[in-house]
């Protein structure tokens, strides 16, 4: 470490040793730099700030994203710097006192359009700049004209900015309204394609959809009705097994025939049982009587017995199941026979159900093709009503345009005391480039490890009284020089200043 | 290099035997250069001899003028006096004279202050340095001015002077213990470079350069020879003086010299046998050495 600080205390020896060549090489760049530096024009600067507020109450509508922003602030820019609009600053600024012919007026067109800077910093601030170095104006001529367009920009940016909005919207307006009309034809004459075609085939099955699904549909309904039909013929004949085993009259409590024949039997038993020979008149008048009543008694017997109830109510259940039965029969064989045809028919034509599908999906991205642009146009509408009834484009001008008599660019006193400490270290880098070029012993070990013969030793500078005069003398002269140096820089800084003063 | 041989080998036995046959000691006490008295001549510094030893070196008095340094220049310029006070670069200087002498020790005791570029501060480290040997108490200096092109010794140690070196290189008859130029410091005797030719490498190369080498170094074991040089990518003498040599002291400006100049250097002073750097100037220091001021905090 020590080594390298003992490396540096020798380099600026050697920088010292060399000072003079290091003194004339920092005044050549100084004096070079000073003199560039001189001949670079003046630029001045026009700064304005402007706000522009558009699309204020339906801010997302019409997709300004940041990308359409951004393409808002360059088409704001192409209109600012158009080339007509550049003419028309340069006729109406101080800037047509410089020009004559349309040739020179179109080199000025260039010109501005390199000097007119346009940015956004935030979402709706626009920030001209105008700065303007031109040769045939003088300084203040340059601040003059500088601010001249700026404010010539503002004012164009003000008119171009509205008429350009409003003109989109109607154009937009114009736009979506003719779409409109051309996707209701078009979707008027997928909805009769498709009129047509459910005429022609999908009136063979119930239901909505297409053939597929209504076949699906119709299918699923057998499958559904099948087992209720098992359920109602099961039902049915255990209903007729039922009814088979009641009895449709109940027998028992019988008035009347039955309960006299029944006594005169019993009379008669009881009067053979005494005994009696058939000849018994009683006898006979018994088997007379039995015989009359049997007639009689046996039948109103047989037409008088009650009617079962239970027999009833399952011979109605009996005739419901049928009539279900029956139903659902009817029903499967109709829904068989509908999918016969059209299994038929689609054998016969195999396109129909892509067909319909095909139609369908026309029809379906026509319709919300059409109900979205109707309802952008109905936004855009809205919003162009907005626009025209509230003027909602807000613009304000945040900062007029500035005039400054200090020139923009360059910061030249910054580039003077640049220019001095180029020429400080550009001298030091001679004086020190040149100790490198030439070597020169400034110690005994450099000495040895150089020349690989051995010192004996090293003498000490000694000078006579007259030689430290001298030297004292150069020392003086070279603080001189020195000191003119800065003077120079220091005076070329006060010079511009008092230039600014005045102009 | 175009050295001769013969002599170097003969001075390198002669060297061993007079170290063998006289003992340091003696020959120190007699090497202080005495106490200067304007205007009388001191006597010789010579070792005393022993008699009947005919294969001795034979020790050469500096018979050239005494003269007294500009110690208050000098010390206006940065040098450091060997009794002056003790200063932060007297202190490194004394830490490399150090280094060089434990360098030099085991060989020969020539050497070269030289650098790659002007300015890097040859002189300036020579004479220092030769100010900074003098101090030792038992050596002797002997700063040889090889600027030729450029003398600058004789007037930073603020010294007249007459002929040098290369008169005595030049000129045969010319004794080159005569142009040696005796200082009030003792132990420190500086030659200066002399007249200026157009062939000065060629006489730095020819056979005599050795004999004059010789004759300086003879009998003067614990002698130093500096010698101050031109640059070495700037003229051409450096780079033979250092065949002639032990000890290259090539310097290095701190923040100056730049390396591709550094390896250029050195290339040319492949005939050294031994090159070592100072690093010179430096302004910066990592580790914090400050020489100088701690003497000062004791008092």
């Amino acid at each position: 470490m020590s080594g390298l600080y003992d490396e540096l205390l020798i380099a600026f020896h050697g920088i010292w040793n060399r000072r003079w060549l290091a003194l004339a090489t920092a005044w050549g760049i100084c004096m070079l730099g000073w003199l560039v530096v001189a001949l670079i024009p003046n630029s001045y600067e026009s700064k304005a700030k402007v706000y522009v507020e558009a699309q204020s109450i339906l801010p997302n509508k019409m997709g300004v994203s940041p990308i359409e922003q951004q393409q808002d602030v360059d088409r704001v820019r192409q209109t600012l710097t158009s080339a007509a609009n550049l003419e028309k600053i340069v006729r109406t600024t101080d800037l047509a006192q410089t020009v004559t012919t349309d040739r020179e007026i179109a080199g000025k067109v260039g010109m501005l359009r390199q000097k007119i800077k346009i940015v956004t910093d935030q979402d709706n601030l626009f920030d001209i700049s105008v700065s303007l170095s031109d040769s045939s104006l003088s300084d203040g001529g340059n601040a003059r004209v500088a601010n001249q367009v700026a404010q010539k920009l503002v004012e164009l940016f003000q008119q171009a900015d509205i008429l350009n909005d409003r003109v989109e919207t109607k154009q937009s307006l114009g736009f979506l309204n003719s779409q409109v009309e051309q996707r209701g034809r078009q979707l008027q004459e997928a909805e009769q394609r498709r009129v047509a075609f459910e005429q022609k085939y999908i009136g063979l099955l119930p239901g909505v959809g297409s053939i597929n699904d209504r076949m699906n549909a119709a299918r699923t309904e057998m499958n559904q009705i099948d087992p209720q039909l098992i359920a109602a013929q099961s039902a049915l004949s255990s209903m007729n097994g039922q009814l088979a085993g009641t009895p449709a009259m109940i027998a028992g409590t019988t008035t009347g025939g039955l309960s006299a024949l029944g006594s005169a039997q019993a009379d008669l038993s009881a009067a053979r049982a005494r005994g009696w020979t058939e000849n018994h008149p009683d006898v006979v008048a018994l088997e007379r009587q039995i015989a009359a009543l049997k007639g009689q008694g046996g039948a109103a017997a047989s037409a008088g017995g009650t009617p079962n109830p239970a027999y009833m109510s399952l011979k109605s259940m009996q005739a419901e199941k049928a009539a279900t039965t029956a139903a659902l029969l009817a029903r499967k064989n109709q829904l068989q026979s509908d999918l016969n045809t059209m299994i038929a028919k689609q054998i016969d034509e195999p396109g129909v159900a892509a067909e319909q599908e095909r139609l369908d999906r026309d029809y379906q991205a026509l319709k919300d093709q059409y109900d979205k642009l109707v309802s952008d146009r109905e936004d855009i509408r809205l919003r162009g009503d907005v626009q025209s009834e509230t003027d909602a484009v807000k613009f304000r001008i945040i900062d007029p345009p500035s005039m400054s008599s200090v020139p923009a660019s360059p910061n030249r006193p910054l580039l003077l005391v640049g220019v001095l400490i180029a020429g400080i270290f550009g001298g030091a880098g001679a004086a020190f480039a040149m100790g490198q070029l030439r070597t020169t012993y400034p110690t005994v070990a450099r000495l040895e490890k150089a020349a690989g013969i051995p010192v004996i030793g090293a003498i000490t500078e000694t000078l006579t009284t007259g030689q430290s005069d001298t030297r004292r003398q150069h020392l003086r002269w070279f603080a001189g020089g020195s000191g003119a140096l800065a003077v120079c820089c220091v005076l070329l800084i006060a010079v511009e200043f008092v230039q600014r003063g005045m102009a | 290099m175009n050295k001769p041989t013969g002599p170097l080998q003969d001075k390198a036995t002669l060297l061993e035997r007079a170290s063998g046959l006289y003992d340091f000691g003696d020959a120190l006490r007699g090497h202080v250069a005495p106490p200067i008295d304007a205007g009388s001549l001191p006597p010789p510094p010579l070792v005393t001899q022993p008699d009947g030893s005919p294969s001795a070196p034979v020790a050469h008095p500096w018979s050239g003028p005494v003269e007294a340094i500009d110690r208050l220049a000098l010390a206006e310029a940065g040098y450091v006096l060997p009794d002056g006070p003790v200063t932060g670069i007297g202190e490194e200087f004394r830490i490399v004279k150090r280094q060089l002498l434990s360098s030099v020790a085991a060989g020969d005791n020539r050497v070269l202050v030289c650098s790659a570029l002007p300015g890097d501060g040859k002189t300036f480290c020579a004479v220092n340095l030769a100010l900074s040997l003098a101090a030792e108490k038992d050596m002797e200096v002997l700063l040889v001015d090889a600027d030729f092109a450029n003398p600058s010794v004789l007037t930073t140690l603020g010294l007249q002077g007459g002929q040098g070196f290369m008169d005595a290189l030049a000129d045969p008859t010319v004794a080159v213990e005569d142009c040696v130029i005796r200082t009030d410091i003792p132990g420190l005797a500086v030659l200066p470079a002399g007249r200026q030719t157009n062939n000065d490498t060629e006489y730095l190369a020819s056979s005599r350069m050795e004999l004059v080498l010789d004759r300086l170094a003879a009998g003067r074991p614990n002698q130093i020879i500096l010698f101050d040089s031109p640059p070495l990518l700037a003229a051409s003498p450096a780079s033979v003086i250092a065949a002639h040599v032990g000890l290259a002291l090539l310097i290095v400006r701190a923040d100056k010299t730049s390396e591709s100049a550094l390896r250029d250097a050195a290339g040319l002073l492949k005939a050294c046998p031994q090159v070592q750097l100072l690093l010179n100037g430096v302004k910066f220091s990592a580790s914090g050495r400050r020489f100088g001021s701690y003497y000062g905090k004791g008092e």
